[in-house]
């Protein structure tokens, strides 16, 4: 089992197809609006006036696959009255059903909506690392299923010093904020943390239920 | 996300904390002589926080594991809402007791616990919206509006049992004129909650990526509305404190316009929710 384990997304190369949401939800047996991993659709640009008079595009899109970043510094823990979300030895943040009352004040502080609340449970859920698979040396299904290895796990100081740390990239939160345990590899065309030049195209589908 | 529960709780405790406010200072006014009438106000106190914390139940899905809100002291402002707001019930109802009881040397005790128990359930209130992902919530307009709704409410509910309680000149009873200061402070704190509350909302649309589910309103329709209702409620209680027709009739019509602009003010804060990221 690993000491810190992190997501890792090579935002370059995620195609947007889904299959980490899709494989998720089977795995988990997750009713519909639940949705412990999403592809957020971030886009933008318009035509730009060149100097000589023509115009040029600056048309970009790109995909962010986004679960529980099992935070260092989770505000779901902080906030939940009952202690049922709690976050074990080695990060990974969990929720209690015994001990959740459907309050659902970790899905208002959240930002990276992770808390998802179930109707039918009357209780929050969320992702919990595929915690079992890690136990027994497996890796989470979203990371197992994703088609073009954007998605990977691993050790958190491991993928920081091999990409760097840094996760100010629209439309993400400021890391700051909870110091999620996810390292990215921008695409070539990310905005900045607060760029007003694009955005999210698929709120439908993202978006609390 | 259901709003009522929301508004019903955090309205109902805050104008129980005023009231409470507004009656113990009418009593110190009058030296203490009041008992006579003090048990009905705060029995109304206990009334409004015990249907606040029922409201606050029906919120929960499971409202059967609601004890376990308190598991969290040390780290969650939800955890200790809750604790205090119990901790103030229980104030006003040994207050109640006490008063019945004409043990009059406790009295002021507990008058001034149950006080500083509803300043710390206030300031609890305001920590659980003070969120620093949801920037709209988090600002200092946030504090200035829940204490505004307690002294405003709190004062209108003083000034209408006063005027029921009282026959004799209740226009000039210490508990009415403590009650009109308590609106009069109310509307200043409502006042100046405006300009951080408009500064916040603005942050927020910069900041974040989704509208708020639903508008019904818009802030400056919001905001009118706002202003004419406690605009109404002034003129109302400076008719009561008039000699023009019965002190309990304006009284009581000076409640309905704070209520009616709180509850619609109360409604667009948690709907004006949004929050960073994602």
């Amino acid at each position: 089992m690993l000491k810190r384990p992190a997501f890792f997304l090579d935002v370059q190369i995620c195609t947007g197809c889904k299959t980490c949401m899709i494989i998720c939800k089977d795995k988990n047996d997750l009713p519909m609006g639940v949705r412990w991993r999403r592809v957020v659709e971030f886009a933008g640009g318009d035509w730009v006036g060149l100097v000589d008079g023509t115009f040029n595009q600056s048309v970009f899109a790109y995909y962010l696959s986004v679960s529980c970043n099992h935070c260092q510094d989770p505000i779901c823990v902080q906030s939940c009255p009952s202690k049922a979300m709690n976050q074990d030895d080695h990060g990974i943040v969990t929720v209690d059903p015994q001990k959740c009352l459907g309050c659902r004040y970790c899905e208002w502080a959240c930002p990276y909506s992770a808390p998802q609340f179930d109707e039918a449970l009357g209780q929050m859920t969320k992702c919990d690392f595929c915690r079992e698979e890690l136990e027994q040396g497996g890796v989470p299904a979203c990371v197992a299923g994703c088609p073009t290895r954007a998605l990977q796990f691993g050790e958190y100081d491991q993928l920081a010093a091999r990409h760097g740390s840094s996760l100010l990239m629209a439309p993400l939160p400021p890391p700051v904020l909870t110091e999620p345990n996810f390292i990215l590899e921008p695409h070539r065309d990310a905005k900045p943390g607060q760029t007003r030049t694009g955005a999210i195209c698929n709120p439908e589908e993202v978006k609390d239920a | 996300m259901h709003n009522w529960s929301l508004v019903c709780f955090t309205l109902f405790t805050q104008s129980a904390i005023g009231l409470v406010w507004v009656r113990v200072t009418g009593r110190w006014f009058s030296g203490g002589t009041q008992e006579d009438y003090f048990v009905w106000p705060m029995s109304i106190a206990l009334i409004l926080t015990g249907l606040g914390l029922y409201a606050a139940l029906t919120h929960l899905a499971k409202p059967r594991l609601a004890p376990h809100a308190l598991r969290n002291l040390t780290a969650s402002w939800l955890s200790r809402e809750v604790l205090v707001v119990q901790a103030f019930a229980g104030a006003v109802a040994l207050m109640i007791l006490i008063s019945l009881l004409d043990a009059s040397s406790g009295v002021v005790i507990l008058e001034t616990a149950a006080c500083l128990l509803g300043g710390a359930a206030l300031f609890a209130m305001t920590q659980v919206y003070l969120l620093k992902t949801v920037p709209v919530w988090n600002s200092p307009a946030t504090f200035l509006e829940f204490a505004g709704s307690a002294m405003l409410l709190g004062g209108a509910l003083g000034a209408v049992l006063t005027a029921f309680g009282v026959t004799d000149q209740p226009r000039w009873n210490p508990a009415f004129i403590a009650a009109g200061i308590g609106i009069l402070l109310g509307l200043i704190l409502k006042l100046s909650a405006i300009p951080p509350a408009l500064a916040s909302e603005q942050a927020a649309q910069a900041q974040t990526w989704y509208e708020p589910a639903v508008v019904s309103l818009s802030t400056g329709r919001v905001l009118t509305v706002r202003i004419g209702l406690n605009l109404a409620g002034l003129i109302m209680i400076l008719a009561a404190m008039s000699v023009y027709g019965p002190t309990w009739l304006w009284a009581c019509l000076s409640l309905a316009c704070f209520s009616t602009g709180e509850v619609v003010g109360r409604q667009h804060f948690y709907k004006a929710y949004r929050r960073l990221g994602l």
